[in-house]
């Protein structure tokens, strides 16, 4: 599955997004990505690790379901680990300015806990 | 679009292109072909976008060069202003990334319009040696 979840006992709901987020893979993605991450019981980790292509179209997705937790008052980080393209992507767009990006995940949890 | 890109790893793997440059020559792919689906009309959907790839170089340097030719509406990108980016994730708007990437990933684009088509030229640099 090209995208997993997992309820921690800190009451994170963490994320995990893996292969191609063009617009075949993001299609793929889209809706379960939106029911996880419009949870109101938990902050949410969106691990980017093993995304191996990260385009517009997937960005959008993450805008997307970010300003969504924001507007039920919750918030979304994201963990990168060491995935560079992913990372330089989502500086070259300023995304990381607008939800959090991480490349330690002791660092996100804790961010999206606080 | 899958089909694009596998024909672009393909046609990189032949001509010896580095990894990391067949990738940002395929999110510009991605985002080019992206953008003549959603705004190039549908003259852009009646007839095959035609890709092709040069690779080589010149002053030391190593350079690919992705050509694409689309017969949708009219577009040259260089005359386009980025969106001015979102202070707060609260002001953001989703979607209008596709040129800033674009923008970002190549070296140099060349666009011209000509016998009813839109060609756009990206090129990636790369020091061979590096």
């Amino acid at each position: 599955m090209p995208i997993q979840y997992e309820d921690t006992n800190a009451n994170i709901r963490l994320i995990k997004i893996s292969g191609r987020l063009d617009i075949p893979g993001t299609g793929e993605i889209e809706g379960k990505f939106a029911a996880l991450a419009a949870t109101d019981k938990h902050p949410v980790v969106v691990d980017l690790t093993e995304v191996s292509f990260l385009a517009s179209i997937g960005i959008r997705a993450i805008i997307t379901n970010a300003k969504a937790q924001l507007q039920r008052g919750g918030k979304m980080v994201l963990f990168v680990g060491d995935n560079a393209g992913v990372a330089k992507t989502l500086q070259m767009t300023g995304i990381d300015s607008l939800v959090p990006m991480f490349g330690d995940i002791g660092e996100a949890t804790a961010a999206v806990a606080a | 679009m899958r089909l694009a890109s596998e024909w672009l790893e393909q046609a990189c793997g032949e001509l010896d292109v580095p990894a990391e440059q067949v990738l940002r020559l395929d999110l510009c792919l991605n985002e080019v072909l992206a953008n003549i689906i959603a705004h190039g009309g549908p003259s852009a959907r009646e007839a095959p976008v035609i890709l092709s790839l040069d690779a080589g170089s010149d002053g030391g340097d190593s350079y690919a060069t992705l050509s694409l030719a689309d017969a949708g509406t009219p577009f040259n990108p260089l005359m386009v202003n980025a969106r001015p980016q979102a202070r707060t994730l609260a002001d953001a708007t989703p979607g209008g990334l596709g040129l800033t990437m674009i923008a970002n990933y190549s070296d140099r684009l060349g666009y011209a319009f000509r016998d009813g088509r839109n060609h756009l030229d990206l090129t990636v640099r790369w020091n061979a040696s590096s």
